[in-house]
């Protein structure tokens, strides 16, 4: 579904339009404050997340070295991650708020240039992988009132915490090392923010949100996107060199409070 | 039913034949218990996918099979042991002896008066010798046996056991057949289009699929052989024959441009002396011979002047050595080389594929085009699975020059024909991470490496929430 339907509809919920998906008489409303008694306890929220990444490896030279960038050219690796909230706090007529962890997982690889010898510069046969692993653990603050009492289904949230990113540097022959023996994998600490919002999805099929919740405990399911700064500089926590593998950029992917 | 199950059911099937066929046929003979199978004087090749069956390796290096049989109530009547192909039976002595025997014998025990059991070793050779020409074929002929093309289809072979009396008929209701034996003796056929890639420290391969239908894996070859210091000059090899210029010079591809049309080589001269076994000194030059080994590789002395036709720019000179020497060493062995060396010396007519040969390992190459077998000691690496193709060789060293190809191998071991081989040097290659350290990054070392004191704590924080998290769930869902 393209954001333009996903805007158009939020509009009309904003405007007090209620949509009556069912044609059998049935009066499903998908708002909270309707059915609030009958769902289930909800306590966590999962999410499933995908996005682009790019790590700022390169910013961590200030001489024009720009070594990601030369080994994987200027475009950008894939990400895919699992993030998990404790909803621990229920501020009346505000939202949510607890911890969350989240996992995720960035690969990008090339063809490995030969680096020396007469043909020095051309594409060998092997490829070089970077494997990055970004976590965070972070406090995570969602607003579901304007869903919940003012039938909007929309739900803006906040992430303020901590990161870590685990990071790997491979070839075809395995884990890479340096001249001096050392292996080439790490871990860099740093902070990570993140602003987003969430589209409920019951807000599309009421009655089926219903059977969700009665059926697997899942009390709303969202569409959502992010922006997020996951600053891995090695600046906090543990001080020292530090690959920089924390990524700048937009989220998106698919939520679940249960 | 199992080979044991199969014995046991002779055994019993002998002895009811003989309980009911009175006092003429008071004999018996059965394999020893112990022994499922025979034994093998060059031990089983327990690495291959048929142990039992018989490779080309196995026939040049003269392996035998020995069988134990345990003979009872023989008397005087000598036990044969008689060799045909699948299927046939060769209880009529009409099938054992005249022109159209189909059955070509490998043994014959006089019976020891109070033996109980004989051991009989049948060489392989005379397994495979007969099979073509059973009514011909004499045990330990020293005809070669070994060489055989055409399919590579394993063909099977029925020993059969047989107490003959005097008269050429079998003792009725005795004897027995061994039904497990297979040869194949047709090495698979080489694989083509191989390519090589730079990769550090090694070599990546490909190529396409041997076109043979019995290819278990790949072998690959290295020149110089993993480990071996690499030359610091060219090496001419053997006399060089009215050659065609080498024409490719880059270091990276000894493939290059066709070289112009080479003299024969000198085969027809070396194979001509025979059994004199004057041979040139050319043993490195060719696998085979200079792996020494197979007297058989008389042959192959044919196939190196051949070589002519498709080795290097320095196509004419290598095949013109490659015939002479190693068709003098085959000769030297078998003496057979005078044939196979005359039609190799019509050949080696034109050089199809340069390889550099200034300063260049590949030079020096023992990686002869179509060459049959690998050089012993220059195994560099093997991909299993007959839909291989590709792979990465062991380690070399980066900068070296390396002659590469590749040979497939069939179900019983045969090492096929490498394919043309390719030059190039394995190199240092620009991974991220080097990269990286080049460019003044330091970080690295592991993921547990601690760099400053408290840094396990924020890992302990995010374990502590999803210690929390899932307690809390667990909490609620009771």
């Amino acid at each position: 579904m393209s954001a333009r339907v996903i805007a158009a509809a939020a509009a009309l919920a904003a405007l007090g339009v209620t949509l009556d998906a069912r044609a059998d008489g049935m009066t499903p409303d998908w708002r909270r404050a309707d059915r609030r008694l009958r769902e289930s306890p909800q306590s966590f929220a999962f999410e499933a997340r995908i996005g682009p990444y790019r790590p700022q490896i390169d910013e961590e030279f200030s001489g024009g070295a720009r070594p990601y960038e030369q080994t994987f050219g200027d475009g950008r690796g894939l990400y895919f991650g699992f993030e998990l909230d404790w909803q621990a706090l229920r501020i009346p007529h505000l939202g949510t708020l607890g911890p969350g962890v989240s996992w995720g997982y960035s690969r990008r690889s090339a063809v490995a240039k030969v680096a020396e010898g007469p043909l020095a510069g051309q594409d060998s046969a092997q490829s070089t992988y970077l494997t990055i692993m970004p976590m965070y653990a972070s406090a995570v603050l969602r607003v579901d009132m304007l869903s919940r009492d003012l039938g909007v289904p929309l739900v803006p949230y906040g992430k303020l915490g901590l990161g870590l990113g685990l990071w790997r540097a491979s070839t075809d022959n395995g884990l890479s090392t340096a001249p001096d023996g050392t292996v080439g994998k790490g871990r860099t600490w740093g902070t990570h923010m993140a602003l987003g919002g969430m589209f409920l999805l019951d807000f599309l099929d009421p009655s089926a949100a219903l059977g969700f919740d009665e059926e697997l405990g899942v009390n709303n399911s969202y569409l959502f996107a992010e922006w997020q700064w996951l600053n891995l500089d090695g600046q906090v926590v543990e001080k020292g060199p530090q690959m920089h593998v924390g990524a700048t950029g937009w989220i998106a992917g698919l939520a679940l409070e249960f | 039913m199992s080979r044991p199950q199969r014995w046991a059911l002779s055994v019993v099937a002998l002895s009811a034949l003989l309980a009911c066929g009175g006092d003429a046929l008071a004999q018996t003979v059965t394999l020893a218990t112990a022994q499922a199978n025979p034994s093998r004087k060059n031990g089983f090749r327990s690495q291959d996918r048929y142990p039992l069956w018989i490779s080309k390796a196995d026939c040049l290096a003269d392996d035998a099979y020995t069988f134990v049989v345990r003979v009872e109530s023989l008397g005087s009547t000598p036990l044969f042991v008689f060799a045909s192909a699948a299927g046939q039976d060769c209880s009529d002595p009409t099938t054992r002896s005249g022109a159209n025997a189909r059955c070509w014998k490998l043994a014959e025990i006089t019976p020891v008066t109070g033996a109980t059991s004989y051991s009989i070793t049948v060489p392989v050779r005379d397994i495979v010798g007969g099979y073509d020409t059973p009514s011909t074929f004499n045990p330990g002929s020293t005809v070669d046996v070994c060489e055989r093309s055409g399919s590579d289809a394993p063909l099977g072979v029925l020993l059969h056991f047989l107490p003959v009396q005097a008269a050429g008929g079998v003792v009725a209701g005795t004897g027995f057949q061994y039904n497990d034996i297979k040869f194949d003796l047709v090495p698979p056929s080489a694989p083509s289009s191989v390519t090589a890639g730079i990769g550090d420290d090694v070599l990546e391969l490909s190529w396409s699929a041997s076109s043979s239908t019995d290819v278990s894996g790949y072998q690959f070859y290295c020149d110089p052989a993993p480990g071996e210091a690499a030359p610091s000059s060219t090496t001419t090899v053997g006399a060089a024959g009215a050659a065609g210029a080498a024409t490719s010079t880059a270091a990276s591809n000894c493939a290059g441009t066709a070289g112009a049309t080479g003299a024969a080589g000198k085969a027809g001269t070396a194979g001509a002396s025979g059994a004199a076994g004057a041979g040139g000194s050319g043993g490195a030059s060719f696998l085979a011979a200079g792996a020494g080994g197979f007297s058989g590789d008389a042959g192959a002395a044919g196939d190196a002047g051949a070589a002519g036709t498709s080795a290097a720019g320095a196509a004419g000179s290598v095949s013109g050595s490659s015939g002479s020497s190693a068709a003098g060493a085959a000769g030297s062995v078998s003496g057979s080389g005078g044939s196979s060396g005359a039609a190799a010396g019509t050949s080696g007519a034109s050089g199809a594929a340069g390889c550099a040969v200034t300063g260049a390992t590949c030079g020096r190459s023992t990686l002869i085009v179509g060459g049959t077998f690998g050089p012993a000691g220059h195994e560099c690496g093997r991909a299993t699975g007959n839909t291989a193709t590709e792979g990465r060789t062991s380690s070399l060293q980066n900068g070296v020059e390396y002659a590469v190809a590749v040979a497939a191998i069939d179900n019983v071991g045969n090492v096929g024909r490498i394919s043309a081989p390719k030059c190039l040097a394995p190199a240092r290659i620009q991974d991220v991470y080097g990269v990286y350290v080049r460019s003044g990054g330091q970080a690295g070392g592991g993921w547990c490496q601690a760099s400053a004191p408290g840094q396990g704590s924020a890992a302990l924080s995010l374990g502590a929430l999803v210690a929390m998290a899932a307690l809390r769930a667990a909490r609620r869902r009771r």
